[in-house]
C-alpha cells in the first residue's frame, strides 16, 4: 500500500490524469455525438420492443477496440518511462521496493485507471439513455456483461503494455504494440470470429451486443439482432492473460537493467 | 548545412527500431485489407476496378487513425533522443540554425512516411497479384495514390514533430494524435477536409476516389504547405526563445 501511494505521488504533475480524461473524453464525445443524428437510434427510443439500450452499448463497444489499447499504452508508457529516464531501478531496490512490488504497483495504477474508464463508459451509457428517455427497460445484465467482458480483455492488454513498457527503455516498442493492438481491435468487428479471437485485441468485438441479421446470407441486411456476449473465448483469453501475468512478473523480476 | 543536419539525423536514428513500426503497420494493414476485401468479394459486392476497391478497403481505416499514429510514434522517437541524456544542451550548442534542426527532423520523418507508403503499395500489389490473382493490370495511378498519401501526411508530420518537441513524454503526443485524428474525422465528415491536417491525410489517401476532385487538390496542396511552413516557423520560434530543459 505504501508503495502504491508512492506510485501515485510520482504521478503528480505528470498530467497522466489529464491525458486519461482527454482520450476518454474524445472517445465518449465522438461516440455519443453521433447518436443525436442517428435516425435509426432516434426511431428506437420510444419503441419499448426496440433494442435502444443495446444500440447505445454498441457505440463504445465499437470504439473501445481502438481507444482502450492506445489509452493503456499511453498510461503504461507514461508511468514506466519515468523510471527508465531517471534510471531509478537501482534506487528503488535500494529503498527496499522489490521488483514484485514495482510490478504490482505499476500494474495496479494502469489497471485501476482502465477500470475507471470502463465504468465511466457504463455510467455515460445509462445517463445518456435516461436523458433521451429510452422507453425500453435498461438491460442491466447486458450492461454488466459488457463491463465484465471489456474488463477481461483490457486486463490482458494492460498486462502486455505494462510488461513491455517496463522491459524496454525505448518506448517505441510498447507504443508500436499499442498501435498494432488498436488497429486489430478497431478492425476486429470486420474479421471472422475464429481469427479475431486468436488476436488478443480482436476480442473487443465480442462486446457487440447488437448486430446485423445476416442469417439469410445478405451481408447488407438492415435487420438488427440482439446478441449475447460469448464468454468462452473471453474466459480462455483471461486465463491465458493470468498465466502471462505470472510469467511476465517472473521475467521482470530477473530482468537486468 | 541542411544536408549535414539530415545526415546527422539519419545517423542518430540508424540503429533505432523505427523500421519495425514502419514495416509492421503497412503489413498488418494490407493483411486486414485483404481479409475484408476477400469477405466482401465472396458476397459479390465488387465489380469493375478491383485494384481501386482493394486500395479503398486497405487505406480506409489506415488514413483515419493508424497512419497519423505511426507518424506520431516516429516523430516522438526523433525527439526522444534529444529529451534524454542531456542532449538538448548538445543540440542547442551546435552551430546549426534552429530552423535547420527542425527541418532536418522533418525530412527524416517524411522519409519514414514515404517508406511506409511504398511498403503498403508493395503489399497491396502482392495481395492483388498473388492472393486474389487480379487479371486487370496494375494501374499506373497507384503512384499518384502513393504520392498524394505521402504529401498530405507532411502537415501531420510537422504538427507531430512540434508536439513531440514541446512535450517531453514519448506517449502523450501519440495519445494526442489519436484525439486529433478524431477531430480530423469530424472535419472530413463536415466536408472541410482541406482545412485540418488530420483530415488532409484522409483526403490524400482517398486520392483514388471521386472525392479528390481538382478543386480539392487546388485547396489541399496549398493548405498542406501552409500548415507545414506554419509549424516549422512555430518550432523555430520556440527553439529560439524558450529555454531548454535537459535531462
Amino acid at each position: 500500500m505504501k508503495y502504491l501511494c508512492l506510485e501515485l505521488y510520482k504521478l503528480k504533475r505528470r498530467k497522466v490524469f489529464l491525458t486519461f480524461v482527454l482520450i476518454l473524453g474524445v472517445e465518449l464525445l465522438f461516440v455519443f455525438s453521433n447518436y443525436g443524428n442517428n435516425e435509426n437510434f432516434l426511431g428506437m427510443i420510444y419503441d419499448p420492443n426496440a433494442p435502444a439500450w443495446e444500440d447505445l452499448i454498441v457505440g463504445p463497444a465499437t470504439m473501445n477496440g481502438l481507444f482502450l489499447p492506445i489509452l493503456a499504452a499511453v498510461i503504461a508508457s507514461r508511468i514506466c518511462d519515468m523510471e527508465h529516464r531517471g534510471n531509478t531501478w537501482k534506487l528503488l531496490e535500494c529503498n527496499n521496493e522489490n521488483r514484485k512490488a514495482i510490478w504490482f504497483c505499476k500494474f495496479t495504477v494502469v489497471a485501476v485507471l482502465m477500470l475507471a474508464a470502463i465504468l465511466i463508459q457504463a455510467l455515460v451509457i445509462v445517463a445518456y439513455g435516461n436523458a433521451v428517455g429510452i422507453v425500453e427497460p435498461l438491460p442491466v445484465k447486458t450492461l454488466w456483461e459488457f463491463v465484465l467482458g471489456t474488463v477481461m480483455v483490457t486486463f490482458v492488454v494492460v498486462t502486455i503494455q505494462v510488461f513491455f513498457s517496463l522491459v524496454f527503455a525505448n518506448q517505441l516498442v510498447p507504443m508500436s504494440i499499442g498501435m498494432i493492438g488498436a488497429l486489430i481491435g478497431f478492425i476486429s468487428t470486420l474479421l471472422p470470429t475464429g481469427i479475431r479471437n486468436i488476436l488478443i485485441w480482436g476480442n473487443y468485438a465480442e462486446m457487440m451486443v447488437l448486430g446485423q441479421d445476416t442469417s439469410s446470407g445478405n451481408l447488407q441486411s438492415s435487420e438488427l439482432v440482439v446478441r449475447n456476449i460469448d464468454f468462452l473465448p473471453l474466459t480462455i483469453l483471461f486465463i491465458v492473460g493470468l498465466i502471462a501475468f505470472v510469467l511476465f512478473e517472473k521475467k521482470f523480476q530477473k530482468y537486468e537493467y | 548545412m541542411l544536408i549535414n543536419a539530415i545526415r546527422a539525423e539519419n545517423l542518430k536514428s540508424r540503429h533505432s527500431n523505427m523500421w519495425v513500426a514502419v514495416l509492421i503497420l503497412p503489413l498488418l494493414t494490407a493483411a486486414i485489407g485483404a481479409i475484408i476485401y476477400g469477405i466482401n468479394a465472396s458476397a459479390n459486392l465488387y465489380d469493375g476496378a478491383v485494384w481501386q476497391q482493394l486500395w479503398l478497403q486497405t487505406g480506409l481505416f489506415y488514413g483515419y487513425f493508424f497512419f497519423p499514429i505511426l507518424i506520431a510514434i516516429c516523430a516522438s522517437y526523433l525527439w526522444r533522443l534529444e529529451h534524454t541524456n542531456h542532449n538538448w544542451n548538445s543540440l542547442m550548442t551546435t552551430p546549426v540554425s534552429r530552423s535547420i534542426i527542425f527541418i532536418a527532423k522533418l525530412v527524416v520523418l517524411t522519409k519514414s512516411i514515404l517508406t511506409a507508403q511504398v511498403l503498403l503499395m508493395v503489399f497491396i500489389i502482392i495481395v492483388g497479384k498473388v492472393v486474389f490473382r487480379f487479371e486487370q493490370p496494375i494501374p499506373i495511378n497507384m503512384l499518384w495514390w502513393l504520392f498524394m498519401g505521402w504529401f498530405s501526411a507532411l502537415s501531420v508530420g510537422a504538427v507531430q514533430l512540434y508536439l513531440s518537441m514541446r512535450i517531453r513524454s514519448f506517449a502523450v503526443p501519440v495519445g494526442l494524435a489519436v484525439c486529433l485524428s478524431i477531430g480530423g474525422l469530424a472535419f472530413h465528415i463536415a466536408g472541410l477536409s482541406e482545412m485540418f491536417p488530420y483530415s488532409q491525410i484522409i483526403l490524400g489517401l482517398s486520392s483514388q476516389d471521386e472525392v479528390l476532385s481538382i478543386d480539392s487538390i487546388t485547396t489541399l496542396v496549398p493548405m498542406v504547405l501552409v500548415y507545414t511552413v506554419l509549424f516549422v516557423i512555430l518550432a523555430t520560434n520556440h527553439l529560439k526563445k524558450a529555454d531548454v530543459v535537459a535531462g
